[in-house]
């Protein structure tokens, strides 16, 4: 029997089997960020112990940073946190970390930043203090998420003791239609399998239309992995990856690039590869996508009606959905488009990247947004805001209404941002959960061109109506 | 890390699925908690009426169950966030033991971090009647780490598993980094091969 991507990346970095069940594991790449970093670097402090391998870690700011154009190097959010931030500078500074600083060009939400510094390549293993670190999957990198004890032991031994998860394919099929993107291909997945359906799973995303992706999509697909609790989430890299990682900052260079690349060819899933799970999605007539209640599975296309929870035959299950319904303030059968919108946010880890602000960008030049809705864009980095602005898209945000951020986590967990509590937004982010962008709020998620509608109208809209009037 | 081998405690149901860490401890708290303590955090969204007076109608606002030691709830608890800061919260309150059909995996890992054992059975196999859900009757369990059973007060015993390496650590309350560096030459070893098939992976000198 054949092996996969994941059992062979694994198999690559054992260090050691304790048993059948848990491994010691080399890690290639450690990100930290001043929420998680600067606990596990106090701690680490404290003990005594060092870094064992320093220019394997890297760090950022992004969660707590203010996002305010003209932001000073500690500044952050209204619920603070810049001795965390200094923290992680000084104590990067006295273990030779590489730390890109708030005012560094380099600066970004730590999962923008690993690719695009050319940091997270195929076939690594790459950890952060994050849950989304599962992002980096989209390079064909194994990423997860970790708490702040193992990244303290990151730090310490470059190792990481893990269960060996089982594996799962989803294999997408079908032609993208027109208004749809990754987002909706990965809200309709969760919808179909479930928020649990992940638990224990490494995910293979393949087939036909994970293939057709560039890039910056494929790292949204797999950012929403851990959104149905799949700690690892990835696309086998390909030619594609391969193209759009030559010449980064940190990819290999000259003769050690041929030779990655020649052995990243190799790095693929055996056709005879058994998976424990086999998942298929078909996309041919896939609807925009939007969220109804409080976790990423309570989701339908935008011409369906939400569903009646006194249907769901668990009773846990049936408990949640009440409650979400209670606290997004809907009703069973009732339709989302239309439904009123307080704010619009554009931004995070899984929607920030410069595809994405071109997308939104179309859908807004020479529109305005609706009266009364704030509407905020967040870019992913500082390099992906210098870009957006070399193409004039700030304009374009600036003029429909959007403010202008610098580069953060922002509102996606109520952080650098400004405050948005009490509100109904429609967000590219992607937690929909109770108070997730601040006390009260309630959140539906969506891709960037549905919250650029969105913004427009007002209320929730279907995308498409605005493409077919020949406004792209 | 804290160990564990046994314990009797009162248990403080939860019996929706799906509860996420952001609900575990919001991100509001999470500067706040590391100066002033981590348990008034505990499901501060939940748990405060305005000007954080406590809710008398939340659970863990409620006599015996503020002093619960074993929390039980539906399936996916600890979803979402990978912050530490949820499990560390859940111990500051006093928990010891978390009981669902199924864990969020980060939310997993970090429990034994902080010495929370976290056992995979379903609600309703531990707290066995659906009235109990809406009574809130008390429930004691006895959970046994040595033994991998939980028994309940009728005398009925189910047994569980958790991984031979972190159920050791938890009953001898091993350091988690002192236990990896038992193995310091095996790493080294598998470094300097490693360098040998993949050199761009080593990034010193760069």
């Amino acid at each position: 029997m054949g092996a996969t991507y994941f059992d062979k990346v694994w198999k690559q970095h054992v260090i050691h089997n304790y048993n059948e069940r848990t491994a010691l594991l080399q890690i290639d790449r450690l990100f930290i960020h001043e929420l998680s970093g600067a606990g596990a670097l106090r701690s680490l402090e404290k003990s005594g112990r060092g870094v064992a391998r320093p220019k394997q870690v890297f760090g950022v700011v992004d969660h707590l940073v203010s996002t305010r154009v003209g932001r000073k190097p500690d500044e952050t959010g209204p619920r603070g946190g810049a001795d965390m931030i200094r923290d992680t500078r000084d104590l990067s500074a006295r273990y030779g970390l590489a730390f890109f600083d708030t005012l560094d060009k380099r600066q970004g939400i730590v999962h923008v930043v690993s690719p695009e510094r050319g940091i997270a390549l195929p076939g690594v293993t790459l950890v952060c203090g994050d849950s989304h670190t599962c992002t980096v999957g989209g390079i064909g990198a194994i990423g997860w998420g970790i708490g702040t004890t193992e990244l303290e032991h990151v730090l310490a031994t470059q190792t990481l003791r893990q269960d060996r998860p089982k594996n799962m394919r989803v294999t997408f099929e079908g032609i993208l239609p027109e208004g749809t993107s990754a987002k909706d291909m990965a809200l309709c997945l969760i919808a179909q399998v479930g928020v649990g359906a992940g638990i224990g799973h490494a995910v293979e995303f393949t087939g036909p239309t994970v293939r057709a992706l560039p890039v910056e999509a494929r790292l949204t697909l797999c950012n929403l992995a851990v959104e149905f609790q799949a700690k690892y989430g990835f696309v086998p890299a390909d030619e594609t990856t391969f193209e759009y990682l030559n010449g980064r900052d940190y990819s290999p260079k000259g003769a050690m690039w041929d030779q990655a690349v020649a052995s990243w060819r190799e790095l693929t899933t055996d056709s005879d590869a058994v998976f424990d799970a086999e998942v298929t999605v078909e996309c041919a007539k896939l609807a925009p996508q939007v969220t109804w209640g409080t976790n990423p599975s309570q989701c339908i296309g935008i011409d369906e009606c939400i569903p009646d929870p006194s249907k769901i035959r668990d009773s846990s299950q049936r408990h949640a959905a009440e409650r979400a319904l209670e606290y997004i303030q809907l009703s069973p059968g009732d339709r989302l488009e239309g439904t009123q919108v307080d704010a619009a946010y554009i931004g995070s880890c899984t929607n920030s990247r410069i595809s994405d602000l071109r997308d939104a960008a179309a859908m807004l030049r020479g529109r305005k947004v609706a009266e009364g809705v704030r509407a905020i864009c967040v870019p992913g980095s500082t390099p992906v805001k210098h870009q957006a602005e070399a193409e004039g898209l700030d304009a374009v945000f600036r003029d429909a209404g959007f403010e202008w951020h610098e580069s953060g986590c922002a509102m996606c967990a109520a952080g650098g941002g400004p405050a948005i509590a009490d509100l109904r937004v429609i967000s590219t982010t992607n937690r929909n959960f109770e108070g997730r962008q601040g006390k009260g709020t309630r959140t539906h998620l969506a891709s960037p061109i549905t919250v650029a509608a969105s913004a427009l109208a007002g209320a929730v809209a279907d995308p498409r109506r605005l493409l077919t009037r020949g406004g792209k | 890390m804290e160990s564990f081998d046994r314990i009797t405690g009162i248990v403080a149901p939860f019996p929706q699925a799906n509860i996420d860490t952001d609900r575990i401890i919001p991100s509001s708290e999470l500067v706040r908690a590391q100066k002033e303590g981590y348990a008034a955090s505990l499901f501060a969204a939940e748990r405060y009426l305005n000007g954080r007076v406590p809710d008398p109608t939340f659970i863990l606002n409620v006599t015996p169950f503020n002093e619960a030691t074993i929390l039980v709830a539906g399936e996916n608890f600890g979803t979402g966030s990978s912050r530490e800061a949820a499990p560390t919260a859940l111990r500051a309150f006093g928990f010891r033991v978390v009981i669902a059909r199924s864990f969020g995996g980060i939310f997993y890992n970090n429990c034994f971090m902080n010495g929370i054992l976290p056992i995979e059975i379903p609600f309703d196999d531990v707290i066995n009647c659906s009235a109990t859900k809406q009574d809130r009757a008390l429930v004691k369990l006895t959970v046994d780490l040595v033994n991998q059973t939980v028994t309940r007060e009728d005398g009925y015993t189910l047994d569980f598993t958790v991984p031979t390496i972190a159920r050791q650590m938890l009953l001898d309350g091993k350091d988690n980094i002192d236990v990896t560096l038992d193995q310091a030459d095996l790493i080294e070893t598998h470094w300097q091969r490693d360098r040998q098939a993949r050199p761009w992976i080593d990034l010193e000198g760069t």
